[in-house]
């Protein structure tokens, strides 16, 4: 027996449906440290709640009824805004523990144990988070650099202990700046010998941001591994565009490999929503899947992708085994 | 796009370059099949990689290129113009760099077989193998156009916002004159190509159409 661990409570897998599998809904990159040197480029910064509201309404309208949340203590995560996000629109969300690259970690991890990092997860995924009774459905892990190194490794691992002590899924930021210093375009695969070294069942593991810059030889390495691979930049055309990214999975569906996709926009600015004239949280639903329709793509897939695949890969063991410790 | 340049409103204004025979050359740079051609080269990679969609603006642009390459080609051989092809090619001396892309390039010694047909090389033209970025920095490409007296440069192929940008601020340093030619040089994408444009004139390096540089053969305009 399964659940989906949604901000309201936990749910049937089947009760998931459509499923945005990486976006955010709230959160404040100013609360990240970084260099001096001046930037004009937009920070990530969700804060209104009322847009939001209307944004993932936009969403709703278009068949979505679940949004993975994917901001974590660090930068503005608030689970009970995400609770109210939830109730207003009638959509499931689910939101995510574990920690951000290292410019957005909290202070407290810089004297923390790997230990000690993993009861903090495991207390966010069982308890609640944000001083709230509203618990966190998956586990997240991300790298800056090239290597997984420093206090990203200590944070990596206690995702995977935390993972092994809950059974949430653990999801993965793999790229941004450092895609050209590494093959394949994502640290997807240094992420997977982590994972694997810890214990971790690896499709339990998302890969993110594979639509950075992809190669599809990476990706099907990955899945071959047992991981799940995430479409989740979807729209983001300056990275790559939607027709390689619907050449890509079209290609990925003809190998065999729709059981370990997913699909998102990752979604971190109010210049990305409809009311700034951006594509907004309903883009893959009313853009992409029309791409992936005219590249012969049938429903049954597209049910796979949006629907199944989510169902199966964000849905914990129920009940909870908390007596799998790590040593 | 970024348009205000303060640096270059420091420097004196150039004097205009005249294209006479004897004293200007036309270097093409990667007109060949392993960089323009789909199917071949770098597309048969992209391919592999399943993003080839990526490449449509670039191999778009090449193509509108490489016509206006033939269009200076022939003016220019009509005049006697130095003309110099420019081809990447494992040359033996392949930058780490090169190397570490993993790219295959074409044999050096096959490299004229390389070069497209609409620019196919004739009699006493000269054909530079590079296999590094600058075609510069590893060949006697300088030493090529000093012994024959030239002064211009007119630069024209791919990709503009890596090669040429890099071999037009080459040949600036080495006291030529140089003319990069707009519509007869492609990029990476459009917006790279209008930025690469716009950043790229000053400094003894001029930024024209190809129009204007058979003008300019005519002795219609400077």
């Amino acid at each position: 027996m399964r659940r989906v661990r949604t901000v309201l409570g936990d749910i049937l897998p089947e009760e998931l449906g459509v499923t945005a599998a990486h976006e955010h809904l709230y959160c404040d990159q100013r609360l990240c440290s970084e260099p001096d040197f001046p930037r004009k480029v937009e920070k990530m910064v969700l804060l209104d709640t009322d847009l939001i509201v209307q944004e993932a309404g936009y969403f709703h309208e278009a068949g979505g009824r679940a949004i993975v949340e994917v901001t974590v203590h660090g930068w503005g995560r608030d689970v009970k805004v995400l609770s109210e996000i939830s109730r207003r629109t009638g959509l499931h969300v689910v939101a995510t523990s574990g920690f951000y690259v290292e410019d957005c970690l909290p202070a407290f991890v810089r004297d923390s144990s790997v230990e000690a990092l993993a009861a903090f997860l495991v207390s966010e995924v069982m308890v609640g988070a944000d001083g709230s009774p509203s618990r966190a459905g998956l586990l997240k892990a991300a790298v800056s650099r090239a290597r997984i190194e420093g206090a990203e490794e200590r944070c990596t691992r206690a995702v995977a202990r935390a993972h092994l002590q809950t059974g949430a899924a653990i999801t993965t930021h793999t790229s941004a700046s450092s895609r050209f210093q590494i093959d394949g375009g994502n640290a997807g695969t240094m992420f997977l010998d982590l994972f694997e070294a810890e214990g971790v069942d690896l499709g339990r593991v998302i890969i993110g941001h594979c639509d950075e810059n992809a190669d599809l030889r990476q990706l099907a390495n990955l899945m071959d591994r047992g991981a799940y691979v995430q479409f989740d930049v979807i729209g983001k055309e300056h990275w790559l565009l939607d027709t390689t990214r619907a050449d890509l999975i079209a290609g990925l569906l003809d190998r065999g490999y729709g059981h370990r996709l997913l699909l998102s926009t990752d979604r971190t600015r109010i210049s990305e929503l409809r009311i700034s004239g951006g594509k907004g949280y309903d883009h893959v639903l009313r853009k992409f899947v029309p791409l992936l329709k005219d590249r012969g793509v049938d429903d049954a897939a597209l049910e796979l992708l949006l629907v199944t695949n989510p169902a199966t890969i964000f849905s914990m063991p129920f009940p909870i085994q908390e007596e799998t410790h790590h040593e | 796009m970024p348009s205000r340049t303060p640096y270059n409103m420091l420097m004196r204004a150039m004097p205009l370059a005249r294209l006479s025979p004897g004293r200007t050359a036309l270097v093409l740079i990667d007109i060949q099949h392993h960089t323009t051609t789909r199917g071949e080269g770098q597309d048969a990679e992209a391919r592999l990689r399943g993003i080839a969609g990526e490449f449509d603006e670039y191999y778009q642009q090449a193509e509108a290129a490489i016509r206006n390459v033939s269009k200076l080609l022939a003016a220019c051989r009509a005049r006697a113009i130095d003309i110099v092809h420019v081809v990447k090619a494992d040359d033996g001396n392949v930058s780490r760099q090169f190397r570490l892309g993993g790219l295959t390039l074409p044999n050096a010694e096959s490299a004229s077989d390389d070069i497209r047909p609409e620019a196919a090389p004739q009699d006493r033209e000269t054909i530079i193998p590079r296999g590094v970025y600058s075609p510069f920095s590893t060949s006697d490409l300088e030493a090529h156009l000093k012994a024959r007296g030239v002064e211009t440069v007119i630069l024209a192929g791919m990709l503009a916002n890596v090669t040429i940008a890099l071999a037009a601020r080459e040949a600036a340093d080495r006291s030529f004159d140089v003319l990069v030619v707009h519509d007869a040089c492609a990029s990476e994408t459009l917006e790279w190509h209008g930025l690469t444009m716009q950043g790229i004139g000053g400094g003894g390096i001029r930024v024209l159409w190809a129009q204007d540089i058979l003008d300019m053969l005519e002795g219609t305009r400077q």
